[in-house]
């Protein structure tokens, strides 16, 4: 009763709950939230002692690779799915707070949460009651792909068939949509961070250097590509050369990064490939016809999209703001819970 | 579509090549894209080929014909592509775009095919259940209430109800009762009645009720002669009813019985105190003094009352053990 109480005085939320950054969305605001999925802990007294939250979001993020002995900055979520029970309630937690932090009242919100369409109903029930822990007087379930499809404005509801393939830190979904139902889906658990490790393999393999996680995110977004360009594009990054064990300063090219690239790649396009080959032939036409939608940060890399359009002989669009479109996609889904519809669109959790 | 045919609005930009600014940039994006293409030497095809779209979009494209083409989010794509195979600023392009007011997406519509949730069978009979419930509720809340008004009057109604066997004491211990000696004449039924009840406000209804139950009243014919003034007794039954009042309105009697040990206390009308003390089991009391008289019982249950040698029925006014009341006045009300 008091969390109804309370859940007056609280907005409706639908997170983004991603491997790299969360995202919270509010009914009537918009985006409000995007930070990295990161928490910061210390412990003082050595193993064992007490644990206390040092830091979350881009705060916590800035200590990656940073930390001292006594903090550690890790992300509570792997392949898109939680891997830190504990750690990913605190992280709600705080970052629920941080959206109602002018309410006098501890606010119990409904929350909307995106899920992998790959994860299991173990991990959905983790992610459940991660929501629940941190506050959230409801909580729903939906599947990314569905929630990315609604948030680029793609005719979910048409009996067309609709591409989708979100390309997220963690894990890539593809999934094809017609009459609000998933009709195929898949998940690889390739995303950003398969990326940035290709990198980082490829610098250590060819330069024999060791680099951190947060200087291959900044290789791939500055001169990453997918696609052979027009221009060569480079960058200067600094490493521990691991014969000298010195830091070394050294400069990387686009073709060495699209080099690098190619495996995760190759997995993201084998992916699309077999969501096509498993379509029935009259939504498959459909697709034919208008192409595939790309959201999540995955469509911000350069010319994915000649890539997928080159592999795949179909039109391939980015959506408008790609990064938060599963999350305006759960806000809109939110919304339509009160307008008494969509309830189809909802992942099943048992 | 081959490469080769161009169809004839291609010509038009190529007429109106020479107007500058204004006019260009009331174009729409198809119009511009399709400049950059002919200015680039591209055929439509090429275009078809590179986007890999159908020449049917890509048409309904250069001429600004969105009715035949998908939802904005595909639109938008086909736009930002097509502006960069032909080297044009994107956000230019989508510039245009937005200002025909086509980018503006329409909220997805969700529930075309979704169903409320399905309603099972009990749904129904838990919903009437839950309605009749809050009626009960309701229903029982309204009488609570209404009892509360009505509990007061109703209270003293009861007490008026109790203390009519006493009522002809009563109605002779109140102060208007003749402290002044009276003619003996004055003194007969006819003038009891007119002279004695009618200044009382429960004398009326005490003595209505009193009067024609001679056999009934409780009134003793042998208690009566030790409260009884020295007026003489008259045979009639009303004055038997009001003949005790003369008397014992100094002298009211009390006459307590134990049957079990309690504690009692007994003040007078002067306030002064008759009895104050533990009763014993088997111990008669018997006390005089000016009525009326404040009463407390410890252990109500085990003291037997007589008020003027009538018994007293201190039951309504039992809470728990203890009684607290007032003997021989007119309305008797716990305190």
């Amino acid at each position: 009763m008091f969390k109804r109480l309370r859940g007056m005085f609280s907005s409706d939320l639908s997170i983004d709950l991603g491997t790299a950054n969360t995202l919270i969305y509010v009914r009537g605001q918009g985006i409000v939230l995007n930070e990295p999925s990161v928490v910061a802990i210390r412990q003082d007294r050595g193993p064992g002692s007490p644990k206390t939250i040092a830091a979350v979001g881009a705060e916590a993020k800035l200590m990656i690779g940073r930390t001292p002995g006594n903090i550690t900055a890790i992300r509570p979520l792997k392949d898109g799915v939680i891997a830190d029970f504990t750690v990913t309630e605190k992280m709600l937690q705080h970052f629920i707070h941080k959206v109602h932090e002018a309410r006098f009242f501890r606010p119990s919100p409904r929350v909307l949460i995106c899920v992998p369409c790959g994860s299991t109903q173990v991990e959905r029930r983790a992610i459940k009651e991660s929501a629940a822990g941190a506050g959230a007087r409801e909580v729903y379930l939906i599947e990314e792909p569905m929630a990315a499809a609604i948030g680029a404005g793609m005719p979910v509801g048409e009996a067309s068939g609709s591409m989708v393939l979100d390309i997220g830190g963690g894990t890539t979904e593809v999934a094809i949509i017609s009459l609000n139902g998933i009709v195929y889906a898949a998940s690889v658990r390739i995303g950003g961070d398969r990326l940035d490790d290709a990198i980082i393999n490829y610098v250590r393999r060819n330069y024999g250097t060791l680099i951190g996680e947060s200087t291959a995110e900044r290789i791939k977004i500055e001169i990453g590509s997918a696609y052979p360009g027009k221009e060569i594009r480079e960058i200067e990054v600094k490493g521990r050369n691991l014969s000298e064990g010195v830091p070394r300063s050294f400069t990387l090219n686009s073709n060495e990064i699209l080099e690098a690239l190619q495996e995760p790649l190759a997995g993201i396009v084998g992916a699309v490939r077999t969501a096509l080959e498993q379509t029935p032939p009259d939504l498959g036409s459909d697709i034919a016809e208008r192409g595939m939608v790309l959201t999540g940060g995955g469509a911000l890399l350069r010319d994915l999209d000649r890539l997928l359009m080159e592999e795949t002989g179909l039109p391939v669009v980015i959506a408008e703001d790609p990064l938060t479109c599963v999350a305006r996609g759960g806000g809109r889904a939110l919304e339509m819970i009160d307008e008494g519809g969509g309830m189809d669109v909802f992942a099943s959790e048992q | 579509m081959t490469a080769d045919v161009i169809p004839d609005f291609e010509k038009r930009p190529e007429e109106a090549a020479d107007v500058p600014g204004a006019v260009a940039d009331a174009i729409g994006p198809g119009r511009r894209l399709l400049e950059a293409r002919v200015a680039l030497g591209l055929s439509q095809a090429d275009v078809c080929r590179q986007l890999h779209l159908e020449p049917k979009l890509v048409t309904a494209l250069e001429a600004d014909d969105y009715k035949q083409l998908p939802p904005p989010t595909f639109v938008s794509g086909y736009l930002r592509n097509y502006a960069r195979l032909v080297d044009l600023p994107v956000d230019v392009v989508m510039a245009d775009y937005e200002r025909l007011g086509f980018a503006t997406q329409p909220p997805v519509r969700l529930g075309t095919t979704a169903n409320k949730k399905p309603e099972h069978k009990s749904d129904k009979a838990v919903r009437i259940t839950s309605y009749l419930i809050a009626l009960v509720v309701i229903v029982a809340l309204v009488v609570w209430w209404q009892y509360q008004e009505n509990s007061e009057p109703q209270q003293q109604s009861t007490v008026s109800d109790n203390v009519a066997p006493l009522s002809p004491d009563a109605a002779s211990e109140l102060p208007v009762q003749p402290l002044v000696p009276q003619p003996p004449e004055a003194i007969s039924p006819s003038g009891v009645e007119s002279g004695v009840v009618p200044p009382l406000p429960a004398a009326p209804e005490a003595a209505g009720q009193a009067l024609p139950q001679p056999g009934g009243a409780p009134v003793a014919p042998s208690a009566s002669p030790q409260s009884l003034s020295p007026v003489p007794v008259a045979p009639a039954v009303p004055a038997q009813s009001t003949q005790p009042s003369s008397g014992s309105l100094d002298h009211a009697t009390v006459q307590l019985r134990f049957e079990t040990d309690s504690w009692v206390e007994i003040n007078d009308a002067n306030g002064k105190r008759l009895f104050y003390a533990m009763g014993k089991a088997g111990e008669v009391k018997s006390l005089k003094g000016p009525a009326p008289f404040d009463v407390v019982l410890g252990h109500a249950a085990g003291v037997k009352i007589e008020y003027n040698g009538v018994p007293f029925d201190q039951k309504p006014y039992t809470h728990g053990e203890m009684a607290t009341f007032t003997l021989g006045k007119p309305v008797e009300t716990t305190r």
